[in-house]
């Protein structure tokens, strides 16, 4: 037994969830993270990010970290949100966490995206191979060439190979104006509401599309129209819907859930929102800088997950500056990339000088 | 050349023998000491030394040593061909038994193993060269990867209690290899193995295995890449010496641990809660250990199979009272809060000894109020003692609603609590916890404890131990938080039974890791210090904190719980001919709609993938018609390897959810046939000791029943199969051993083709007939099939089989009138069951019970009541004719023979078990077309 300085205890954590004795504490959130998807699964967001929280509170990390960190988690497919099942226990709330189980996606390159969570152990990888994965973002990256013959290896050790189609999941592509009516239209057809919505927020598609946190805001008086909104539920997290808004009074409101392909509620209000502000004409803008080698595109919105899959596929996400994120890509698929933004979710190119 | 080698071997094992002999290990054969040349021309010389004076006594040691090779390279199909230079020249039954006794010799003079275990005693001839390989080359992989799954349970006895580490490799297997599992009951041997594994570094003067050898195992074992790794990580581990506790020592913790027979008192239920949103909450009960009142009281848990119990809220549905052994320790939701001094669930049907240990343990403990503390995975957990301790979380439950001032003071907001009958609040205490708070809840009676907390820090332990104490994995450090409510300047702590270690707090906190204790239950005693490092300083109480260590589990199996979805086979335990078949079902549970990917996966005897056979999709939801045509589908195309797999794997795999797998080994027998697809040959492989002649048979497709004798060796050396096919049956030692090869002259295209015209007429009186079709429905039944729809047309004739046989005990007329396209089949068939026309009404009416044997004396009280059988052991014949022919034991053949005689006298009895079948046939039909 020996006592510990915060630092000791960080390295340790580290080593026990098999990272380098010498990593940020913030290296230790995903991987904490998986630990508590299987140790608690099935599980409340609430209670995974709880139960990795509060022992790492002490050592200098916080509540929000684990949160973001547990979104990427969900966003790249090591944590996948389902409905309760009819085996799960008494008390699973209605909406489960669950541990996605060790898989792997392969790229062009031969570099393999490793997905999922070893059950009570860091890797599901032998050490050798372990050694060999970058982390970049939110994504486990396994280099290798396709020489190795490594997708035969990782199958024979029991990892699920997923398509890139099936990893990507992505949507059917249509115009902006049809996206967006096929919504309103289902929002019209919702009965109108007599009772006024608590606690609604909206996302206002009239403020600046380069400052997405400023876009949020509680209806007004004089608010009409329908909106991408938030409102609180019973019980878990506020629901993502689609509002119709007469004089401040919400008079429709439309819940997102998961969809036949798998997109999360956010997903659909994000691309919804992407569709309207195209619509209006004022389309959802991504920056394009030229750093060496690398092609670095700025989001300033949330993208839907099948988006930063994609991008992922393609390039390294890595936290923005003067934006909410950006991904460093080989300039050799930046136009590919950027064409697949401009048809799923009708994003415009934006130069560097324009205003925010 | 040989005479030279014999002496040589002499010399060398007398050597190694008097290495080992003092330390009681063996010497294996394998530890020859000659390299692959030598052995090469050794085996020439001998094969023809062999062939022209049969085996010698005077080289012995060249067969020991030569069949010794042959067992380390043997692929796990066939062992002699492994032996023989010149094919066939080991094929004689003498020879085989030579070579066991001079094993026997080897053993005697020289120490080496003695193969012990259920394989040893099938395969008694070939056992001892394989047991002499040690660790033959088609066992590695498995071995390698049980070695990773079981690392930290073996580092840990490997410092303590060594000699049990084969033990534990046994126990410890889950996987699906008969002939792995079978090698693990040679535990002196895998534990010797092990042992040399982790010591080969350390060149002690008398190692286990030569090293040399050990080198040269090792570097099979690294020749796959996936087994190189499992077993550098597992020495990794097991090399590496851990802080291990005996057993003996670890008597104090555990007390606190999951050994409930140990306890002196049963746990009684604790009260669970969970929190939703803000507001909600859940209540649950975590069950006491009912199986371990049971065993302190003396009492069987049959005691409890005649009974039933009702939970509150749910009182309409009753469950059987066997099912509060399964609820042991697990938690479960209360819909109704038991009403003061009443049982949360109510026993019915249960003998007043069983109630008398089990009512009481189905009550709360009645207080004022209940306390219940969250924990790290978010549950709450009731607290025995009732108090509450700064810095935690709490919810409180009480029957009565407290007066609002009163609750406020004390920090209490109210909770929605779905359970009727019980009001909840949440508390969440702050540290240090002010006086005015303190004496709130003091007038609450929840009393309040200032001491030393223990927390986790950097991970929190799971709750996934038996037992419920909070577990860290073996590959974890345990590190931990400790603060006092009071100016603490350090700690006593005390692990286990190790010494008491003290150390300084910073601020009253003190962070502390101790390195991987051994797994089990441990429990760490603190107390604070007023002045560190001075004992008598100590202030407050001394808390204990309890944990576990768990070994990781292989993440396979761990994570298919943890999956969203589910495969099952319905019945449980079915076999893979039987899924073939349709008589049992595939079952995919999970998110309805999703699509699943089907796949059939074939693995040969070292556990390497051989096939992976796409199949099609369906969707979660799909009537299970839909998964049995998608699985013929695969069964078609991946006939031939299905046949010769050693296991067979059934795959559905729902993209990122992962992949669920039914694995359906295949058993091998010391007597075996196999079927070569390419030339239509079936031959018979023996591998057993037999001393008295292997009788060899045929039942040819067209004429099931009909026997044909074969010649032995003929069938050894290999036999056309001609079409349709046939079944090959070897008998040996009272044992059949059976394969039914289907050889159609065209590839099946569609069920037209399956069809085959069979004759099952046999030109002798009834009593004959029906000893015939008995026996050969017995032989049809145990053949394995193989080939184009041999499980299909297995099924056929089985059936085919038991109608003949129906024919021959009821009459043609009869079993005419049974059928259902008849315009009133069973009302015309009770017309013709003779004896009371009671009797035939209630045969027609016979009703589908719980259990075959309640049905069976059922049916035994009719045919009692209206006079047609007194005896039950044959009304027991009869109904077992009718409902499972093939489950019916008949003793000698003479008895047999007097039994079927007395029973045809009694055709009315016969005919009315067939009536009652087919009622409740028809009944289960109907229902079924209800449902769908």
């Amino acid at each position: 037994m020996r006592a510990l300085t915060n630092t000791e205890a960080v390295a340790i954590t580290a080593t026990s969830l098999g990272q380098p004795a010498e990593s940020d504490p913030s290296a230790l959130l995903k991987p904490a993270l998986r630990r508590a998807l299987f140790a608690l699964a099935p599980a409340s967001r609430a209670d995974v990010v709880r139960y990795v929280a509060e022992p790492l509170i002490p050592l200098g990390l916080d509540r929000d970290a684990v949160e973001t960190a547990l979104d990427e988690l969900v966003v790249y497919g090591d944590a996948l949100e389902m409905h309760k099942g009819p085996d799960d226990p008494w008390d699973a709330p209605a909406t489960v966490l669950r541990p996605a189980p060790p898989s792997f996606v392969e790229r062009e390159d031969g570099t393999l995206v490793i997905l999922g969570v070893a059950g009570d152990q860091p890797t599901a990888l032998p050490p050798d191979l372990d050694q060999r994965v970058t982390t970049h973002g939110p994504a486990r990256i396994l280099r290798a060439s396709k020489a190795e013959h490594l997708p035969d290896h990782l199958r024979a050790l029991g990892f699920a190979q997923l398509s890139e189609q099936a990893w990507l999941r992505l949507p059917a592509i249509g115009t902006a104006n049809a996206h967006r009516r096929h919504w309103t239209d289902a929002l019209a057809k919702v009965p109108t509401s007599q009772g006024a919505v608590d606690d609604l927020e909206i996302l206002d598609s009239g403020r600046p599309v380069r400052y997405y946190r400023g876009r949020w805001r509680a209806p007004t008086a004089t608010t009409s129209g329908v909106f991408v909104a938030r409102r609180p539920q019973l019980y878990g997290a506020r629901l993502w819907s689609f509002a119709a808004i007469e004089n401040g009074v919400c008079r429709q409101v439309l819940d997102f859930y998961e969809d036949q392909d798998r997109q999360r509620p956010c997903d659909i209000a994000w691309r919804l929102q992407a569709a309207i502000d195209a619509d209006l004409g004022h389309p959802q803008p991504m920056r394009v800088r030229q750093v060496e080698e690398a092609c670095m595109l700025d989001f300033f919105g949330p993208l839907p997950a099948f988006a930063e899959r994609r991008l992922l596929l393609a390039g390294t996400k890595l936290p923005g500056t003067g934006c909410l994120f950006s991904f460093a890509i080989d300039s050799s698929h930046a136009a590919a990339e950027i064409a697949a933004l401009e048809r799923s979710l009708w994003m415009r190119l934006a130069r560097d000088e324009e205003p925010l | 050349m040989l005479a030279a080698a014999q002496l040589q071997l002499e010399q060398h094992f007398a050597t190694l023998t008097d290495l080992r002999k003092p330390i009681g290990d063996p010497v294996y054969a394998l530890e020859h000491g000659l390299d692959s040349d030598a052995i090469a021309a050794l085996a020439q010389a001998a094969s023809t030394d062999l062939r022209v004076f049969g085996a010698r006594n005077k080289y012995w040691l060249v067969w020991i040593v030569l069949s010794a090779e042959a067992g380390y390279r043997y692929a796990g199909e066939e062992f002699w061909p492994e032996l023989e230079v010149a094919p066939g020249e080991w094929r004689n039954n003498a020879n085989r038994t030579w070579l066991r006794r001079q094993y026997e010799r080897f053993a005697d003079r020289f120490g080496g193993p003695t193969p012990v275990g259920r394989w040893a005693e099938q395969f008694s001839n070939i056992a001892w060269p394989i047991a002499n390989a040690i660790l033959p080359r088609y066992l590695q992989a498995h071995f390698a990867e049980h070695l990773f799954t079981s690392r930290y349970a073996l580092a840990d006895l490997a410092a303590t209690d060594a000699h049990r580490i084969g033990a534990l490799l046994s126990d410890q297997y889950q996987g699906s290899s008969s002939r792995f599992a079978d090698f693990l009951q040679q535990t002196v041997l895998t534990t010797q193995i092990v042992l040399a594994l982790r010591d080969e570094d350390l060149g002690g003067a008398a190692p286990r295995i030569t090293p040399t050898l050990l080198q040269r195992m090792v570097g099979d074992l690294e020749q796959r890449r996936q087994s190189r790794e499992y077993l550098r990580a597992a020495r990794k581990v097991i090399s590496t010496r851990r802080a291990a506790v005996g057993a003996s020592l670890l008597g104090g913790a555990s007390g606190t641990t999951t050994s409930s027979t140990s306890d002196p008192v049963v746990a009684g239920p604790r009260l669970a809660a969970r929190r939703f949103g803000d507001r909600n909450l859940l209540i649950g009960l975590i069950f006491p250990d009912v199986a371990a009142a049971l065993a302190k009281a003396g009492l069987p848990q049959s005691v409890l199979a005649s009974g039933q119990i009702r939970l509150a809220g749910i009182e309409s549905t009753p469950e059987p009272a066997l099912a509060l052994l399964t609820f042991a320790r697990r938690d479960r939701e209360l819909r109704a809060f038991p009403a003061t001094d009443r049982p949360f669930a109510l026993t019915e049907g249960l003998d007043q000894c069983a109630r008398t240990i089990v009512d009481p343990l189905l009550r709360l403990q009645e207080r004022s109020c209940w306390v219940l503390r969250r924990h790290a995975d978010g549950l709450f957990r009731e607290v025995l003692g009732g108090h509450v301790r700064p810095g935690q979380s709490y919810v409180i439950l009480s029957r009565a609603a407290w007066d609002d001032g009163e609750t406020r003071a004390a920090g209490l907001e109210p909770l929605t609590a779905p359970a009727s009958g019980i009001i909840a609040y949440a508390l969440d205490l702050a540290s240090p916890l002010k006086e005015a708070q303190r004496a709130a809840l003091a007038s609450l009676s929840i009393g309040t404890v200032a001491g030393t907390r223990i927390e986790a820090v950097g991970l929190a332990p799971s709750w996934d131990a038996p037992g419920e104490l909070p577990a860290w994995c073996a590959s974890e450090t345990v590190t931990l938080r400790i603060e006092a409510d009071f100016d603490a300047a350090g700690f006593r702590l005390q692990l286990d039974h190790s010494s008491p270690q003290l150390l300084p707090a910073t601020s009253g906190t003190l962070l502390l890791a101790f390195a991987p204790p051994a797994l089990g239950a441990h429990r760490l005693s603190v107390q604070a210090l007023r002045r560190a490092n001075d004992l008598g300083s100590a202030v407050g109480e001394v808390v204990p904190f309890d944990f576990a260590v768990a070994a990781p589990r292989p993440w396979i199996e761990t994570m298919r719980d943890k999956a969203g979805f589910r495969l099952l086979v319905d019945p449980a335990g079915a076999s893979l001919e039987q899924l073939f078949a349709g008589r049992a079902t595939l079952r995919l549970f999970g998110p309805a709609g999703r699509a699943a990917l089907w796949s059939i996966e074939t693995f040969d005897a070292t556990g390497h993938l051989t096939a992976s056979i796409p199949g099609g999709k369906t969707v979660v939801g799909d009537a299970s018609e839909v998964i049995a045509t998608m699985l013929d589908r695969l069964r078609q195309a991946g006939s031939d390897a299905i046949d010769m797999a050693h296991r067979v794997d059934i795959v559905a795999s729902l993209d990122e959810l992962g992949r669920q797998s039914l694995a359906f080994p295949h058993r091998i027998d010391p007597l075996r046939w196999h079927f070569d697809p390419a030339n239509a040959q079936v031959r018979l492989i023996d591998e057993s000791a037999h001393d008295a002649p292997v009788k060899v048979r045929t039942y040819v497709l067209s004429t099931p029943a009909e026997v044909r004798a074969l010649d032995y060796d003929q069938a050894i050396a290999g036999i056309e199969i001609a079409s349709p096919g046939a079944m090959m049956v070897a008998i040996a030692a009272g044992r059949r051993y059976a394969m039914f090869v289907s050889n159609p002259v065209t590839m099946l295209k569609n069920l037209a083709d399956l069809g085959v015209a069979q004759s099952l007429e046999i030109a002798k009186p009834d009593l004959d007939a029906v000893l015939i079709l008995l026996s050969a429905l017995l032989r049809w039944q145990g053949a394995r099939p193989v080939g184009p729809q041999a499980v299909v047309r297995k099924v056929m004739t089985l059936d085919r089989i038991e109608d003949e046989l129906a024919v021959r005990l009821c009459g043609k007329d009869f079993t005419n009138a049974l059928q259902l396209t008849e315009p009133t089949p069973l009302v015309r068939a009770q017309s013709l069951v003779g004896g009371s026309p009671g009797f035939g009404f209630r045969m027609r009416t016979f009703s589908t019970l719980e259990t075959a044997a309640e049905a069976r004396a059922l049916f035994a009280e009719i045919a009692g009541r209206y006079a047609i059988e007194q005896h039950s052991a044959r009304c027991d014949m009869a109904y077992a004719l009718a409902f499972n022919p093939v489950g019916l034991r008949l003793g000698s053949a003479d008895a047999a023979r007097k039994e079927i005689a007395d029973l045809l006298t009694n055709r009315p009895l016969l005919r009315g078990a067939y009536l009652a079948r087919a009622a409740t046939r028809a009944s289960g039909q109907a229902v079924l077309r209800v449902a769908s």
